[in-house]
């Protein structure tokens, strides 16, 4: 369901919307709509990103900010050149225990 | 014994291709929510998204339901959510291993005292335990080393573990 909203936007935007409208041969709030949604996907992203790298969310919560599959979130991460944040001091003990129960 | 994932991990296995083997050998437990969070991503197509779906289709992956009220409660004291919440929330409540390439769940898994693997770890456990060979194990950490998830000097030493 759709819902109606008013807002201001600057006469620069307007005009590239009415230009790619007729380009398009479409109406210019189908436009702006499109790019409200690509601008709100990217910022979602972009949030998604910055609360992984600060340690504020996990990969799942990122993901789910983003509106991504973790795999999904993963690759962007990976892509940006951004890494998960344990060293080896975090995960001491860890091939230990692996070695115990890994068959 | 078994072992509960949560994504990160299964997504790190199927790209370093140790996943089938890891899942044929081992009892494997995930979430609900952990399985829904590796599948979003199939219908583009995505490799880990479809292997993950048919190794629970075929029972090598189990999904396992939880209580809401443990879930509530580790909630509440560490603010963790999603997939990652219901991972620590099943190896709190069965008392398994939870397998996590996440830090936050790690952190976690340590503050409640919950023994915590990697996928690295589980590379170099199956190459001890004679699953896979050594140019193998060395094949999928190289695979994990390209996709760049790890930093160099994690690489490097489990690289070591395998000389």
């Amino acid at each position: 369901m759709m819902k109606n909203i008013s807002i201001r936007l600057q006469e620069d935007f307007m005009k590239e919307a009415e230009k790619l409208a007729k380009f398009e041969t479409t109406d210019k709030s189908m436009i702006i709509r499109e790019a409200l949604e690509r601008g709100l996907a990217e910022i979602k992203l972009e949030a998604a990103i910055d609360g992984f790298v600060k340690e504020k969310l996990s990969i799942s919560e990122a993901a789910d900010m983003a509106g991504l599959g973790v795999g999904e979130i993963m690759d962007e991460l990976t892509k940006r050149g951004i890494k998960q944040k344990f060293t080896i001091t975090d995960i001491r003990g860890s091939l230990k225990t692996s070695l115990k129960i890994v068959k | 014994m078994a072992i509960v994932c949560d994504a990160s991990s299964i997504i790190l296995l199927a790209k370093a291709s140790a996943l089938e083997t890891f899942t044929n050998r081992n009892a494997i437990y995930i979430s609900p929510i952990v399985y829904m969070e590796v599948i979003k991503g199939k219908e583009k197509g995505r490799f880990d998204s479809l292997l993950a779906e048919k190794l629970v289709k075929n029972g090598n992956i189990k999904i396992q339901k939880l209580n809401n009220l443990v879930k509530k409660q580790i909630e509440d004291l560490f603010n963790i959510k999603k997939g990652e919440l219901e991972t620590i929330s099943l190896s709190y409540k069965t008392k398994n291993t939870v397998l996590t390439d996440d830090k936050k769940c790690l952190n976690v898994a340590k503050a409640l005292d919950i023994g915590f693997i990697t996928s690295l770890d589980v590379i170099i456990a199956l190459m001890k335990k004679r699953a896979i060979s050594k140019e193998k194990a060395k094949d999928c950490i190289e695979k994990l080393e390209q996709y760049g998830w790890y930093d160099k000097d994690l690489i490097k030493t489990y690289m070591e573990e395998i000389k």
